[in-house]
């Protein structure tokens, strides 16, 4: 995140992924959208999140994939299927089909996955407040990112306090179903109790003023933000251009 | 008291939609530890649609769908299911159809099929028809049995779908049931479930 890539404006990282997706999705073939996966890598590397992002993407894209792949090209009947053996045939419609989807799928999901790695939702958050979104928005943003961490922590000390009571996590499918009640119950209660509490903080510290709010936390747009936006634009239009033309 | 998407984002409204989140995520992590085959992971979204309404249902469901998609993102073309479900659970709760048990399970019937309608357009439109979960054995196992793509997809969506939003339904219902009045009147929606006994006296 410290790195030069991690420290330029949210925005100007939003554009670029946005052309990225765009131009994937709408560009024929698929051999640009594969290379967008080697390509984000090396911006990953660049900005130093290399094994972080390649790692992310081989647990949960790739599999995704190799998935896509086979059933597509194996299971699925298309016109020209030839058997090979039982249930499994062959067929080159599903090899072409499944290039199509695997390749928007790759190069989609590098970009978000390249942009949450390199960005914080600090920024995020600040760069929003920045464009004027409404700060109902920002609020229900930061306040989810920051509260899903405590409460699974939170559920952990249940769970620990319910199995020292003996509650029951195997066995049958309803003893398991009815598991769920006394571990999420105290949870949510006291989450409730917590919300209250909450509301009343924040009223007393004048949220619902329509003022504008000042932050102690700075992140400025440089010069290379608003060539980065201005490239994206251009790059955005050229495509329109030529795709339409 | 006045509702819709103008009103229903009061500032305990706004408090709910993190809270809705997180019992999502541990819902779901629960059901992978008491190993299920299928994902209970909007027990949250019902939940804060019962009492804050559909908007703000709706909202739920899409930023859970945006937290998880910062890591995998594969989740944010699945946040049209999880926001369709707290949108048409939000408007259940309107209707009042959680007031009684015959109500609750005629919303997890209507709920589960609006899930499973978008849950399969979403998969078919974006991946294709599988998505690498467990329930693509289903799918597999109809498209052996000779079922087209698209019937395969639908079919397996509404299996799962009514398996989980059941066990979803039944769980927010039943925590639903247990909230404290004081706190349940302070909700654009939350008036019907305050228990009529204790009001009269």
């Amino acid at each position: 995140m410290n790195s030069a890539i991690g420290r330029l404006y949210p925005s100007s990282k939003f554009c670029f992924v946005l052309l990225a997706i765009i131009v994937s999705i709408f560009t024929p073939g698929h051999w640009l959208q594969y290379a967008m996966f080697p390509f984000f890598l090396f911006l990953s590397f660049c900005s130093g999140t290399g094994m972080k992002f390649f790692k992310a993407f081989i647990s949960s894209i790739a599999m995704i994939v190799v998935v896509i792949f086979l059933v597509q090209v194996f299971i699925v009947r298309y016109p020209d299927s030839q058997p090979i053996w039982g249930f499994i045939y062959l067929s080159q419609n599903g090899l072409e089909k499944s290039l199509g989807i695997t390749s928007k799928i790759v190069a989609s999901a590098s970009a978000i996955m390249w942009y949450f790695q390199v960005t914080t939702p600090k920024d995020m958050v600040y760069a929003m407040e920045r464009a004027n979104w409404p700060k109902k928005a920002t609020f229900v943003v930061m306040s989810t990112i920051q509260m899903v961490p405590q409460v699974m922590n939170q559920a952990k000390t249940i769970m620990d306090a319910q199995k020292s009571r003996g509650i029951e996590t195997e066995g049958g499918v309803w003893i398991r179903l009815k598991t769920f009640v006394p571990m999420l119950g105290p949870l949510i209660f006291s989450l409730i109790q917590q919300t209250e509490e909450h509301a009343l903080a924040l009223q007393s510290r004048a949220f619902l003023s329509s003022a504008k709010k000042t932050s102690l936390y700075r992140l400025d747009k440089h010069a290379i933000d608003w060539g980065i936006q201005v490239l994206c634009l251009i790059l955005f239009i050229a495509f329109l251009v030529w795709r339409i033309f | 008291m006045k509702r819709g998407l103008r009103y229903d984002f009061s500032l305990l409204a706004l408090l709910l939609i993190p809270v809705g989140v997180s019992v999502n995520v541990v819902g779901y992590q629960l059901s992978s530890i008491l190993k299920f085959p299928i994902f209970i992971d909007q027990i949250g979204t019902l939940f804060v649609s019962m009492i804050g309404g559909p908007w703000v249902g709706m909202v739920t469901g899409l930023m859970g769908n945006v937290i998880n998609g910062m890591l995998n993102p594969v989740a944010f073309p699945y946040a049209l299911v999880a926001m369709a479900t707290g949108f048409v659970a939000g408007i259940l709760s309107r209707w009042k159809w959680y007031t009684n048990i015959v109500g609750a399970v005629a919303a997890c019937v209507v709920i589960s099929v609006f899930a499973a309608i978008v849950k399969a357009l979403v998969t078919l439109v974006v991946f294709g028809g599988v998505t690498g979960a467990g329930s693509d054995l289903i799918t597999a196992a109809f498209l052996v049995a000779g079922t087209s793509l698209i019937k395969s997809v639908f079919s397996t969506s509404i299996f799962t779908s009514i398996a989980s939003t059941a066990v979803d339904v039944a769980v927010s219902w039943i925590i639903l049931r247990k909230l404290p009045d004081r706190f349940l009147v302070k909700f654009n929606y939350g008036m019907p479930y305050v228990r009529k006994s204790r009001i009269a006296s």
